[in-house]
C-alpha cells in the first residue's frame, strides 16, 4: 500500500512538472505577444519597432463600443542590435514574446545598409519562427504602423495575409526569413524581397515591387509593374490573365503556364541556357469583336508566343545587365549539371555573360468566345 | 509469461535505441562532412554494423535466455567475463551520461529555456529507472508498441519534408569528384549506428533462426530513416544553411506546415511529444544495460539498490559533464571507440571463440 503510494505521487510530481513546463511556465497575457518586428537604421545604430498584439482589444475603436486598440508598438534604438533590443526591453512592461511573430520588415535604408548582421542574430535566436514572412518597406515605420492602427489592424497580420494570399494567387512566391537564411549561406547570394507599402487614397498596405539583394545588400528596387515575370519564370504557378497588345485593340487571354526542365551546356567557357515553357492559353475576350478566323487565332498564337518570350527576356536581361545578379535561380541547374565547373568559378563573373535563350510554345483556345474552328 | 524477447521486439529495441538522440543531430554533421554525397557513407555503415548486428544477435541465440554476461563466463572464463562486464558498465555509464547531456542540452536550447539542467535529469531518470527496474522484456515490449509509434510520426513528419522541401538543394546525388570525400565522413557516422551492443543484455529464445537477419535488415532499415532525416532536413533548411544549428533536425522540423491538418499544424510539438519519446526509450534502454551488467557484478546487491545507486551516478556525471567546456564533443570521440569495442571487438571475439568451440 505504501509503496503504490509513493509510486502514484512520484508519477503525479513528474506529470505536474512536465505539464506545467517546468520552469518555463508562462501565462500568456504575462508577455508582449510580438506580430511584427521592423529593423531600421538609427542615427549611429540601429532601431527596432515591435508591434505588440492587444489580448483585450480588437474592437472596432471608440465608435465601436471603447474597447481598446488591438495593437500597441514599442520602439528601441542602440549603437548595436544588442543595445536596441535593450532599450526595447527597458520600454516593454512584459517579457518579449517572439514566437508569435508573423513577419519581420526592413526599412528600405536598412536593406541598402546590410541586414547580414541582423540575419545571423535571428539565426541564433531559437524563440524566432524561421517561416516568418519577410519584407522590406519604403514607407516610414511610424506611418506604416499609424496606418494600421487607424484601421484598426495588425501590421504583421496584414503583411503575412497580403503576401500568402498573393503567394496562392500566383503573383509572388513564398520568401520567409528561414528561405533568406538558406540562400545568404550559399555561394550564390542573389534573392528577392516582397517591398511592401501604403496605397495613396486608403492608407492600405500593398506589395509594390521587389528588393533586389546580394547577400545582405539591397541593390535596387524593381517595380510591380516590371516584376511580374519573375514569378512566372519560376513555373509551377496557377493559371493567370494577362492582357495582350493586338493592333489598335487588346486580348484577354487565361494562361496556364509550364516551365520545361532547364537545358544547361557548357562548352568552351560559354554558359548557355535553353529555358522553354508550354502554354496553354483561353482566348477569353478581347477589347472590340474583331471577325475570328482561324489565321487570326494563328497570328494571336503567334504573336502570344512573341510577346511572353520577349517579357522573360526583359526580365533576364534585366538580371544580367541591369543588376548582373542571378536572383532568378540559375546557379541550381548549373551547379546541378556541371557540380565541378561550379566550384571552380565565380558565378556572379559568370552569370551576366551566359547565353540564355527563352522558347514559349503556345497552343490557342477560344473557349468563351463566338469562334468555330472551320472544319 | 516469455521471459525471452521476440524478432520484432529486437527490431523496434534497435530502431528506438539507434535513432535516439542521433537523429536530431546527423543532418548537420553530415552537411559539413559528406555534402550531397551524406547518403553513401550513411548505407555504407548500415551495412558494416548490419553485420556485427547480426553477430550478436548470432551470439545470443546460441546462448538462449541468457545475456552476453552469462556465457561470456562459458567461453572466455571468469576473469574475462569479470573485465568485460566492468567494460560494459563504464561504457554505458558514458553513453547514458552523453544522453543525458544531450537530452537536457537539447530541450533547453529550443523548448524550455528557464529550465535548468539538473530539473531535466531529475523528471527524467526516475521514469528510465523504473523502466529499467523492470528488466529487458518489459522494455522490449513497450518499445515494440512505443516503435511503431515513432516511426509512423517520422514518415509522417519527413514525407513533408521531403514535399515541402527544395529538391535542389539535395542534387546531384553524386559528385564524382566529391565521393572520396562523402565516403571520408564514414568515421562521423559511427556514433550514429552505435546501441547494436545493448542487444548482449537481451535474452533471445531457443528458436530465433531469423533473429540475425532480422537484425541485419534492421540496421540496413535505420540506415535508410537516417538517409530520409539528412536529405529532407538538407531540401528544408539548405546544405550550407543546415552546418550553422546544433539540433538542425529541429530547425528543419519548425518550417514544416502542415497547413491543412489543424492538429498538426505545430510539427516541432508532434516531434516534442513523439520524437522525444525515442530519446528517453533510447536512454531507458542503456541505463538497462547499465542495470543488468551491474547486477550480474554485484549479485547481492538488490536490484532496486542498483538502479537508484546507477541513477544517481548518471546524475552526478551528467552534472559534472555540464561545466565542462565542449563535453560532448570529448565525450563523443571516446564513445566512438569504445562503441567499436563494445559492438564490435567483444562480441565478434567471443563469436569467434563460440565457433571454434561449436557453439554457434
Amino acid at each position: 500500500m505504501c509503496r503504490k503510494s509513493i509510486k502514484l505521487i512520484a508519477v503525479l510530481t513528474l506529470i505536474s512538472l512536465s505539464a506545467s513546463g517546468c520552469w518555463d511556465a508562462s501565462p500568456i497575457e504575462k508577455n508582449d505577444i510580438t506580430t511584427t518586428v521592423l529593423v531600421d537604421t538609427a542615427p549611429g545604430g540601429y532601431a527596432f519597432y515591435t508591434e505588440i498584439a492587444s489580448l483585450t482589444g480588437g474592437g472596432g475603436g471608440d465608435e465601436g463600443g471603447g474597447s481598446a486598440p488591438k495593437s500597441r508598438v514599442i520602439y528601441g534604438e542602440g549603437p548595436s542590435f544588442v543595445d536596441a533590443r535593450e532599450a526595447l526591453e527597458r520600454k516593454s512592461d512584459k517579457p518579449v514574446y517572439l514566437a508569435g511573430v508573423q513577419c519581420v520588415i526592413f526599412t528600405e535604408r536598412m536593406a541598402y545598409s546590410g541586414i547580414d548582421e541582423y540575419m545571423k542574430r535571428f539565426r541564433q535566436n531559437p524563440r524566432y519562427r524561421k517561416t516568418a514572412m519577410v519584407a522590406v518597406t519604403g514607407e516610414k515605420p511610424d506611418d506604416l504602423f499609424t496606418a494600421a492602427s487607424d484601421n484598426n489592424t495588425l501590421v504583421g497580420l496584414v503583411v503575412n495575409d497580403t503576401l500568402e494570399s498573393l503567394v496562392d494567387l500566383g503573383q509572388l512566391y513564398h520568401m520567409t526569413m528561414g528561405d533568406v537564411l538558406e540562400i545568404i549561406a550559399c555561394p550564390c547570394k542573389g534573392y528577392l524581397i516582397p517591398r511592401i507599402g501604403l496605397t495613396e487614397r486608403e492608407h492600405d498596405i500593398e506589395v509594390n515591387g521587389f528588393c533586389v539583394m546580394d547577400g545582405g545588400i539591397c541593390q535596387g528596387v524593381i517595380p510591380m509593374e516590371e516584376a511580374e515575370f519573375i514569378v512566372y519564370i519560376r513555373g509551377n504557378i496557377p493559371p493567370f490573365r494577362y492582357t495582350m497588345p493586338y493592333d489598335k485593340s487588346s486580348h484577354t487571354v487565361e494562361l496556364r503556364l509550364k516551365r520545361n526542365p532547364l537545358k544547361v551546356d557548357y562548352a568552351d567557357g560559354q554558359i548557355k541556357f535553353d529555358l522553354s515553357f508550354a502554354c496553354k492559353a483561353d482566348l477569353l475576350y478581347m477589347e472590340d469583336h474583331p471577325t475570328i478566323s482561324d489565321d487570326i487565332m494563328e497570328d494571336v498564337e503567334k504573336r502570344l508566343g512573341q510577346r511572353l518570350e520577349e517579357e522573360f527576356s526583359k526580365v533576364i536581361r534585366m538580371s544580367q545587365e541591369v543588376y548582373r545578379l542571378d536572383y532568378l535561380k540559375f546557379h541550381e541547374a548549373f551547379r546541378i549539371r556541371y557540380p565541378d565547373e561550379f566550384e571552380q568559378m565565380d558565378w556572379k563573373e559568370e552569370y551576366p555573360n551566359a547565353q540564355i535563350k527563352v522558347d514559349v510554345e503556345v497552343n490557342l483556345t477560344g473557349s468563351n468566345i463566338d469562334y468555330e474552328p472551320e472544319s | 509469461m516469455a521471459n525471452t524477447i521476440t524478432s520484432r521486439q529486437m527490431a523496434f529495441t534497435l530502431f528506438l535505441t539507434l535513432t535516439s538522440i542521433t537523429v536530431v543531430t546527423i543532418p548537420g554533421v553530415m552537411a559539413e562532412t559528406a555534402g550531397v554525397g551524406s547518403w553513401m557513407p550513411l548505407l555504407a555503415m548500415s551495412v558494416v554494423f548490419g553485420v556485427l548486428a547480426a553477430v550478436v544477435a548470432s551470439l545470443q541465440r546460441a546462448f538462449p535466455g541468457m545475456a552476453l554476461y552469462d556465457y561470456s563466463r562459458e567461453l572466455v572464463g571468469k576473469a574475462g567475463c569479470f573485465l568485460i562486464a566492468v567494460f560494459y558498465v563504464v561504457y554505458f555509464l558514458t553513453v547514458d551520461t552523453y544522453l543525458c547531456n544531450a537530452m537536457a542540452g537539447m530541450l533547453q536550447a529550443n523548448f524550455l529555456f528557464k529550465t535548468p539542467y539538473w530539473a531535466f535529469l531529475a523528471a527524467g531518470l526516475p521514469v528510465f529507472g523504473y523502466l529499467a527496474y523492470h528488466g529487458p522484456v518489459t522494455v522490449a515490449r513497450i518499445f515494440e508498441l512505443y516503435g511503431m509509434v515513432f516511426l509512423i510520426a517520422l514518415l509522417l513528419v519527413h514525407a513533408n519534408m521531403l514535399i515541402q522541401g527544395d529538391l535542389e538543394n539535395i542534387l546531384p546525388l553524386i559528385v564524382p569528384s566529391e565521393v572520396g570525400r562523402s565516403f571520408g565522413a564514414a568515421g562521423k557516422t559511427i556514433i550514429a549506428f552505435l546501441g547494436i551492443e545493448v542487444l548482449t543484455v537481451m535474452p533471445f529464445p531457443k528458436k530465433s533462426k531469423k533473429a540475425p537477419r532480422v537484425a541485419f535488415i534492421t540496421l540496413l532499415l535505420v540506415g535508410i530513416v537516417y538517409v530520409l532525416v539528412v536529405e529532407s532536413s538538407i531540401m528544408m533548411v539548405g546544405l550550407h544553411e543546415i552546418t550553422f544549428y546544433e539540433y538542425p533536425l529541429l530547425t528543419a522540423i519548425r518550417q514544416v506546415q502542415l497547413e491543412n491538418i489543424e492538429f498538426l499544424r505545430r510539427v516541432d510539438m508532434l516531434y516534442l511529444t513523439v520524437g522525444l519519446m525515442g530519446i528517453f526509450a533510447g536512454m531507458s534502454v542503456v541505463y538497462l544495460a547499465i542495470v543488468e551488467y551491474s547486477g550480474r557484478l554485484l549479485p547481492r546487491v538488490p536490484r532496486g539498490g542498483i538502479v537508484i545507486g546507477a541513477g544517481v551516478v548518471i546524475f552526478l556525471l551528467s552534472l559534472v559533464g555540464f561545466g565542462i567546456q565542449d563535453f560532448r564533443d570529448i565525450i563523443i570521440e571516446y564513445i566512438t571507440y569504445g562503441g567499436l569495442i563494445a559492438a564490435g571487438l567483444i562480441p565478434v571475439g567471443l563469436w569467434i571463440v563460440a565457433k571454434v568451440r561449436k557453439r554457434v
